[in-house]
């Protein structure tokens, strides 16, 4: 006689064939896979606050105001690796997220956006706190070596026509920077350099970034930013200046 | 006197398989072997086998009972398990992907009125999907299975194949749509029945 498929199962069961998972086995996979949620949505947001970081200590955020060349500038210098692998670890979230009601009966569109704009306030918000650039200072000095690679900032490409120096004299139409490495060169301010404004407010001593075209020792500058951030004379401090150059 | 097996809500059957009395998960699964059956044969498309297939579908429900919320639907339960178990059997049988990871129709989907189908003759959308179901593309073919043959609502087809409820709504509307035209005249044939 033919067997339902209930009698054939219970006979299954019976035999011991078939058994139930017990009920820690469903806790633990819980356990994991909410670990798993939290260490993804955890590693996205610290990546994504270190690019913020980095581009505020790097002055990468500046280059914007600079006009279309500076934009392009910004654009070169986007850490596009760390950003790929924040987009990557969204996709991940949002693929685990999905297992959750809430998540999947709303369309895709909208959880994504929730998971961006998260991630985005809470990297702002944490690259805002002192975190990044003490680990910073301490991969410099030769601490946290686990964060090394990370923290020394080659995420940022380095760009010709980008200059760190301080100060040493004014001039008529500009003024003398020394490099860090003892190169001294002229600043030649127009009407095309960027925020022209704030240029007469460097002085003597400051420090500074000027992007521009060099001639010699001469640099033709469309761009001048006064640095006050200790992030960013750490950033351009880090090595030396040819390295920085090319 | 105690209720009868017979009377019994699924959850409170499943809350007792649950407590060690895995004698009632043959009421379980009579209760749903035969809708199980209709499923399997409609959303694979085969004849042969089904008896397996639908054998699995119910020893994985066994196997992880304990998982059940028993807050939750039985039935929705059940079905994800056969979805997930038919998905696979596809991909086993076809040897191909049955469903992308990424769906346009899941990214922004438009709201769909939930009585669409207002107006439609149900009987003449049941004749098409004998006709022409297998016609039909898998992503569209679940939900039509699940709303006019199972009689699921909205929410539960969207929990079942854990896609948001206004992507159930356009689905069903162009799977609709899709039965018509592969239908043709028939489908607006008053003689054809």
């Amino acid at each position: 006689m033919t067997k339902t498929i209930g009698e054939k199962i219970l006979k299954k069961i019976k035999k011991g064939k078939i058994k139930m998972k017990p009920k820690s086995y469903f806790i633990l996979k819980t356990i994991l896979f909410v670990a798993g949620i939290v260490f993804a949505f955890l590693l996205t947001i610290f990546l994504a606050s270190f690019i913020i970081f980095l581009l505020r200590a790097s002055g990468v955020f500046n280059f914007p105001a600079l006009g279309f060349r500076g934009l392009g500038m910004f654009f070169a210098s986007l850490p596009w690796l760390l950003m790929l692998f924040v987009i990557l670890f969204v996709i991940i979230l949002e693929f685990l997220a999905r297992k959750f009601s809430v998540v999947y009966q709303r369309p895709l569109v909208y959880s994504i956006l929730g998971i961006v704009i998260i991630i985005l306030l809470l990297g702002i918000f944490i690259a805002r706190t002192p975190m990044h650039s003490k680990l910073f200072q301490g991969v410099q000095e030769g601490k946290f070596s686990v964060f090394g690679p990370l923290y020394k900032g080659r995420h940022i490409k380095s760009l010709d026509n980008v200059y760190f120096g301080k100060v040493l004299n004014l001039a008529d139409n500009g003024f003398e920077i020394e490099t860090k490495e003892g190169e001294i060169f002229s600043i030649v301010i127009s009407s095309e350099t960027r925020p022209f404004q704030s240029i007469k407010y460097i002085k003597e001593e400051d420090t500074v970034i000027v992007i521009g075209d060099k001639d010699n020792s001469t640099i033709k500058a469309f761009g001048v930013h006064k640095i006050t951030d200790e992030d960013t004379i750490r950033f351009y401090r880090r090595k030396p200046m040819r390295d920085f150059r090319r | 006197m105690g209720q009868k097996t017979s009377e019994k809500a699924d959850e409170e059957i499943v809350q007792m398989v649950q407590l060690g009395n895995f004698e009632l998960f043959g009421e379980l699964v009579k209760r749903y072997e035969a809708k199980m059956k209709r499923y399997a044969r409609k959303f694979l498309n085969i004849t042969e086998d089904i008896e397996d297939v639908v054998q699995e579908v119910f020893i994985k429900t066994y196997q992880n009972i304990k998982s059940f919320n028993l807050e939750k639907k039985f039935s929705s339960w059940l079905y994800r398990i056969a979805h997930n178990e038919f998905v696979n059997a596809l991909k086993k049988h076809k040897r191909r992907k049955v469903f992308s990871f990424f769906e346009l129709d899941i990214l922004l989907p438009y709201s769909v009125a939930k009585n669409d189908d207002t107006g439609i003759d149900l009987e003449r959308i049941r004749q098409a999907i004998d006709k022409c179901l297998d016609k039909l593309e898998i992503k569209y073919r679940e939900p039509i299975i699940l709303y006019y043959l199972e009689e699921l609502s909205y929410k539960e087809i969207a929990d079942i194949l854990r896609i948001p409820i206004s992507t159930v709504g356009i689905r069903l509307k162009r799977g609709r749509e899709k039965l018509k035209k592969l239908m043709g005249n028939k489908f607006y044939d008053q003689n054809y029945r």
